[in-house]
């Protein structure tokens, strides 16, 4: 019973389609700076579970081509004069990154409709949702994929053996709680609708959407923490003054508010 | 009683590749009464112990007056030692059992009484939290850490459980027989019951995605949550409940980050680019020669 939704004609979708729509959407997302410009480098396609299957073999191939056509574009911009920046330091184009990332994912929710495309990009490989970048679709409708969807969709293709670097045991309004450690930053606090947290407390608003900050160098394997918030975040009983950063012992208790206390411990 | 005025519904369905349905599930919104179950054993007798767990429980909450806590474990107790009896009495029945999930509300808390690999999810402020733990082989490591959810997905020995309801007689307050949690229960949260039949196939953020599309039917979510899963596979038997509080809302339009959106039409860039910047400037000259003009 699905409705063939527009009355325009729909593109079968092809390798060339998906490529265009890179093309553009990098185009779209350039960030200038003083003596560059950025290009974002990190895509995501969504395809119409159809389209995703009949392309599924060819996948890799495709992800060459588009490289290649992202580079040549890349290319083309640097070498062309700018038309009235002729004479001054022109700006360079360049990605974050040494190469281009670009993953075809077929989308499940009946949210991109058969030859249609979908495409999030970003500037730099951030794990966050929620940064930059531009999303684009075909056909003319709203990009419908959520950020927190993107971010979870690439981490599963890229995933890497997740390690544990750390738990935090607490109990907030939903009972006894355990959170696993697997990222150098972890952002604590009640989160929200627009408000992307790692760890989402079930709490009143005494706690703040981010409340407190953890972040861990990957070289050390040290841990950081901030306090970010309005009601306070104490460190085995001390108070944290706000937007100082400072280190956290093995093992610490995390007084949150005067609301909820988190247990942390790293793990070597 | 429950004191909250609750939007639930329920889908179930058979899935794309088992002959029947072994899931059971029940719904009473006037006393919060909220309930999955998952059969299993070979042939009709999976189907059976859910159908019993179903019925034991409904009558059980029905009379029993305590402590919540006390009331699901009895609740619980009571559909184990019908389903065991049963089995007991029919050769052929042996073996039956079921797991479930089981939500009582009342005055904004609910207390969940948990057996086996059926999952409740708490749904609040954007984020999703699994509030039972997995009785199974797989499920404790992947609670522990040890494997990841995408892992555990897809791990072979998923369908293991270490708790049943109805194998072996129980009493209340046996060990490693009834898992209790009680949590509070916001009207901006929502709860969500399912078989293991949904979480195989769905990621914990594919449901939240969905759950949050929520808005106001909560029928339709289930039911959305159901297809999603057997799109997306449907192994098993599915079922998803949902008990949405009042003021439990559609937030995805507010998950979406604000970035540029941009489609294939897009509209042309009149007042913006190259070529009208030179018309501006083409149409300051004419301007200032003609006040120039007029001034001579």
């Amino acid at each position: 019973m699905t409705q063939s939704g527009t009355k325009h004609h729909q593109p079968r979708i092809s390798g060339q389609i998906i490529i265009n729509e890179l093309t553009r959407n990098m185009e779209l997302g350039l960030l200038e700076m003083g003596y560059s410009i950025l290009v974002p480098c990190v895509f995501s396609v969504y395809l119409h579970p159809a389209d995703h299957g009949r392309l599924a073999g060819v996948e890799d191939l495709i992800k060459e081509d588009a490289k290649r056509a992202l580079t040549a574009r890349m290319a083309e911009w640097n070498a062309k004069g700018s038309l009235f920046r002729r004479g001054g330091a022109r700006k360079t184009y360049k990605i974050a990154q040494n190469d281009w990332w670009i993953e075809l994912f077929a989308d499940t929710e009946n949210a991109v409709p058969p030859g249609d495309v979908e495409i999030h990009s970003e500037l730099n490989d951030v794990a966050q949702p929620g940064y930059r970048g531009a999303k684009t679709t075909l056909i003319e409708r709203e990009p419908s994929v959520t950020a927190a969807r993107v971010a979870r969709d690439r981490a599963i293709t890229r995933r890497q053996p997740d390690k544990v670097f750390g738990e935090i045991r607490y109990r907030d309004d939903s009972g006894p709680q355990t959170y696993f450690i697997t990222q150098n930053e972890v952002s604590i606090g009640r989160g929200g609708e627009d408000l992307w947290v790692d760890l989402p407390l079930y709490t009143t608003d005494e706690v703040s959407r981010e409340h407190v900050r953890l972040r861990r160098d990957a070289s050390s394997g040290a841990f950081t923490i901030v306090d970010k918030s309005r009601n306070g975040t104490w460190l085995n009983g001390r108070r944290l003054a706000r937007d100082v950063e400072v280190p956290v012992p093995d093992r610490a208790e995390i007084g949150v508010a005067e609301a909820l206390k988190l247990a942390f411990e790293a793990r070597k | 009683m429950p004191g909250l005025t609750l939007s639930t519904g329920a889908a179930t369905d058979t899935g794309l590749l088992r002959d029947r349905n072994e899931d059971r599930y029940f719904l009473d919104a006037e006393r919060g009464v909220f309930l999955v179950a998952d059969g299993v054993g070979g042939q009709a007798a999976g189907e059976l112990a859910a159908q019993i767990a179903v019925e034991a429980i409904r009558e059980s909450l029905a009379t029993a007056d305590a402590p919540a806590g006390v009331r699901v474990r009895a609740a619980i107790t009571e559909a184990n030692n019908r389903i065991y009896q049963r089995a007991e009495d029919h050769a052929d029945l042996a073996g039956m059992a079921c797991v479930l999930t089981l939500a009582l509300v009342e005055d904004g808390r609910v207390t969940i009484g948990h057996v086996g690999d059926s999952r409740l999810y708490l749904i609040w402020n954007g984020a999703i939290r699994k509030l039972t733990s997995d009785h199974s082989p797989v499920g404790e490591d992947e609670d522990s850490g040890e494997l990841t959810e995408e892992e555990a997905m897809l791990h072979p020995r998923r369908n293991e459980v270490f708790r049943d309801v109805g194998s072996r007689l129980r009493e209340p307050g046996d060990r490693e027989f009834i898992e209790i949690r009680e949590c509070r229960f916001r009207p901006d949260a929502a709860l969500l019951l399912c078989s293991d039949g949904l979480t195989d196939q769905l990621t914990t953020a594919q449901v939240r995605d969905i759950v949050e599309r929520y808005d106001g039917d909560a029928a339709r979510t289930a039911a959305s949550l159901v297809e999603a899963a057997n799109e997306a596979g449907g192994k098993d038997n599915i079922t998803a409940l949902l008990v949405a509080g009042p003021d439990f809302c559609n937030r995805s339009g507010a998950t979406r980050p604000r970035f540029a959106t941009t489609r294939l039409r897009r509209p042309a860039r009149v007042l913006t680019g190259r070529m009208a910047f030179l018309t501006y400037g083409l149409l300051l000259g004419m301007l200032l020669w003609a006040v120039l003009r007029s001034r001579t």
